[in-house]
């Protein structure tokens, strides 16, 4: 159970930073006055930043990527199951893996 | 119907009841958060950073990705400057997580949402948005996914940590995917017809280009803010749809 001097200022800085960047979005919003518009604009965020969070990641995983992506697809059509697709997508890269 | 940003959001509450059904909600991630965790933990000890340091890096900072970056230059003397910068990039995601929680907690005491924030995650944040855009009012949900996968994550690292080496490469089970897989499950889950295709494409498109150019997590954040672009630049934006509300999405052209 060790706890070097410097790994705990290092920890702490690590943690105002991303708090800071938690916090801070929430806050700026609170700050700035948007048009209706641009209000309902904003509902299509959190879709839009999933998807940018998925897309670069499953082109990174290639083939299998690709394809564990099309199992969660089609689980989620189907049964609408989180965890099903999730074990779904695994399954499938596992596969793909396997043959590849 | 409502839409968002109009008026005080008079149903807003933030409830027990709320917190239980988050943390159902969240139930089904823990696994493949307890997986990263893992992961973190057997990190975490080859780098030689002790159970009580990952641990307070878990409570400091409960960022996992940053996390895991991290340990790959924890080596003394450390790298103060380098980690803090590639903390600082990893994490610019969270700023959009924020923003897009600002329309649902806003009208709630800053003493309930800021220490909420600390343990907001991209896998807790995703359900708790998938279930406000199908209409959940109650901030409760909020702090419930944020705990459950909280609860998931803390004591998977311990268990990483004091497995270690002995854990393979989660590769070869395809475990490496289960984040993906996750985020891939909730968008097409939360798909509400056509109408989502041109702000999701656009994000996908942006974020992949930049993905590619660019250090860090900028991806993310011109991924989504090209897709609100496109919600809001293209002719009758319509507003977010209510639960109640039949998806109508063949009348649109």
């Amino acid at each position: 159970m060790t706890l070097h001097g410097s790994a705990l200022v290092l920890i702490l800085l690590m943690g105002v930073v991303t708090y800071a960047l938690r916090a801070g979005g929430y806050w700026l919003m609170g700050r700035v006055t948007l048009s209706p518009r641009i209000e309902a604009g904003l509902a299509y965020l959190p879709g839009a930043v999933i998807t940018a969070l998925v897309v670069p990641s499953a082109i990174d995983a290639g083939w299998p990527g690709i394809v564990g992506l099309a199992a969660v697809a089609l689980v989620m059509r189907r049964w609408n199951n989180l965890f099903l697709a999730l074990v779904a997508g695994i399954g499938a890269v596992w596969l793909m893996r396997q043959v590849m | 119907m409502k839409q968002d940003g109009e008026g005080p959001e008079n149903r807003v509450t933030f409830t027990r009841q709320g917190i239980a059904r988050g943390i159902r909600a969240t139930a089904p991630l823990a696994i493949a958060v307890a997986t990263y965790g893992a992961v973190y933990g057997v990190l975490a000890n080859q780098a030689g950073v002790s159970v009580l340091e990952a641990t307070l890096l878990n409570t400091f900072v409960f960022a996992g990705a940053a996390q895991m970056a991290a340990m790959d230059m924890w080596s003394y003397p450390l790298p103060m400057l380098s980690i803090v910068v590639l903390t600082l990039l990893i994490n610019l995601r969270l700023i959009m997580l924020g923003a897009a929680m600002r329309p649902w907690l806003r009208s709630l005491p800053n003493r309930i949402v800021y220490p909420t924030l600390h343990i907001l995650s991209d896998e807790s944040w995703a359900v708790a948005m998938t279930r406000y855009r199908n209409g959940e009012r109650d901030a409760g949900v909020v702090l419930g996914c944020n705990m459950a996968i909280a609860l998931a994550w803390f004591p998977a690292t311990v268990i990483g940590h004091l497995l270690g080496s002995q854990i393979g490469a989660p590769e070869r089970l395809g475990l490496d995917f289960a984040f993906t897989a996750v985020f891939a499950a909730m968008l097409f889950g939360g798909y509400r017809g056509k109408y989502d295709l041109a702000p999701w494409a656009a994000s996908g498109l942006v974020a992949w280009l930049v993905w590619w150019l660019v250090p860090g997590t900028w991806y993310v954040i011109a991924g989504g803010l090209a897709g609100v672009v496109v919600a809001v630049l293209r002719p009758d934006p319509r507003p977010q749809l209510d639960v109640t509300e039949p998806d109508v999405n063949g009348a649109m052209p």
